[in-house]
């Protein structure tokens, strides 16, 4: 996977989980869809460590860095070089 | 607290500058309706809303509208960046440009800067998660004017989903509305002096 | 493409809000709880805006700037 395709991939389940996390707080006792939430979060954490592992911080506080320090690194999110067209024939 | 995730929730990637358009979009960045609003509104009312289940949706909605928030400025600098002098004359930006050149500051579409006098956050449950809904469609109205306002599919894109955002935030609101509602209901007989408990 | 994975358990039409909704009074605003049937992938989520089919609604006037009676 590309670095884009990697950031595509964390960005759906990262806003999947958000949706779902939406509705958990006024459903919280829906066992199957806490199941699905878990299940992303498993997932998404292990793309995030591999996005952190190749291409630098996704998060403050949570990622490690190297040396010189990669949270400074561009692109910063508002920028055209961190962002990619979502077409929905791409998905 | 707040932590920060490197990464807009939705891809915003535009090719064409258009500072008329900007003019416009600001707008949900610091108009009466907008994504700042929005936010703060939301954060403000946590701290008396009753029940986990809506302090958690006031909590959790009002942290995506700053994503909301990140998003919006963003489509406003990429439609801005790099503007030579007469392309902001010409697209009628000159006024915008004398007063914040090419930073994106929190307005709304006639020029007005951000001010809590369009939010309320006044305490009564029932009351918050009313102004809340209608926040909602407000948003989702002035998505749907903004997107009739282009035909430029890279900021179709980015306003549909926010105003999607917007539906569902209402429908989420609308059941905590339901849930306070009951646990009110089940709480008092008559109209209380405050609604003290937890 | 098949954009929704089936909820579990799998049966007949879901209906995705509660019905009836019960014990309603006057002066009073009441939205559907929803009921969660299927829903959309991750991927197909982010381009819908939701991942929950029923409350994605594209509907609205694209054109034009009054609607008239």
């Amino acid at each position: 996977m590309t670095e884009q395709e990697l950031l595509q991939k964390i960005m759906e389940l990262d806003f999947y989980i958000i949706d779902l996390h939406l509705y958990l707080n006024t459903h919280p006792e829906d066992a199957d869809a806490i199941g699905m939430y878990n299940d992303a979060v498993l997932q998404n954490r292990d793309l995030r460590a591999e996005y952190t592992q190749k291409y630098g911080m996704l998060t403050s506080n949570h990622c490690v860095s190297a040396v010189p320090w990669q949270w400074i690194d561009s692109p910063w999110p508002w920028q055209k070089a961190a962002n990619f067209e979502l077409r929905e024939e791409n998905v | 607290m707040w932590m920060y995730d490197k990464k807009l929730e939705y891809p915003i990637l535009i090719k064409n500058p258009n500072p008329a358009l900007a003019k416009l979009i600001v707008t949900q960045y610091g108009g009466p309706d907008g994504e700042l609003g929005a936010a703060v509104r939301y954060l403000s009312q946590r701290f008396s809303m009753l029940t986990p289940q809506a302090r958690a949706t006031l909590n959790d909605i009002g942290t995506e509208e700053l994503g909301h928030l990140e998003m919006v400025g963003t489509i406003v600098r990429q439609l801005i960046e790099g503007l030579s002098d007469r392309e902001i004359e010409e697209g009628g930006f000159a006024p915008y440009y004398v007063d914040h050149g090419l930073a994106v500051y929190p307005m709304s579409a006639g020029g007005v800067p951000f001010s809590a006098a369009t939010l309320q956050s006044l305490g009564d449950p029932i009351t918050d998660l009313t102004e809340n809904m209608a926040a909602e469609q407000k948003a989702r109205s002035t998505y749907e004017y903004l997107i009739r306002m282009t035909d430029d599919p890279d900021v179709i894109g980015p306003l549909k989903f926010l105003r999607e955002r917007e539906i569902v935030h209402f429908q989420r609101f609308g059941e905590c509305l339901g849930i306070v509602q009951d646990y009110l209901d089940q709480k008092r007989v008559f109209a209380p002096q405050t609604a003290r408990e937890n | 493409m098949n954009e929704t994975i089936p909820a579990t358990p799998a049966a007949g039409d879901c209906v995705p809000l509660e019905t009836p909704i019960e014990d309603v009074k006057l002066a009073r605003a009441y939205v559907p709880v929803q009921v969660r049937c299927a829903v959309f992938t991750p991927a197909v989520s982010l381009t819908k805006g939701t991942a929950f089919p029923p409350l994605w609604n594209d509907c609205f006037l694209r054109t034009g700037g009054v609607i008239d009676d």
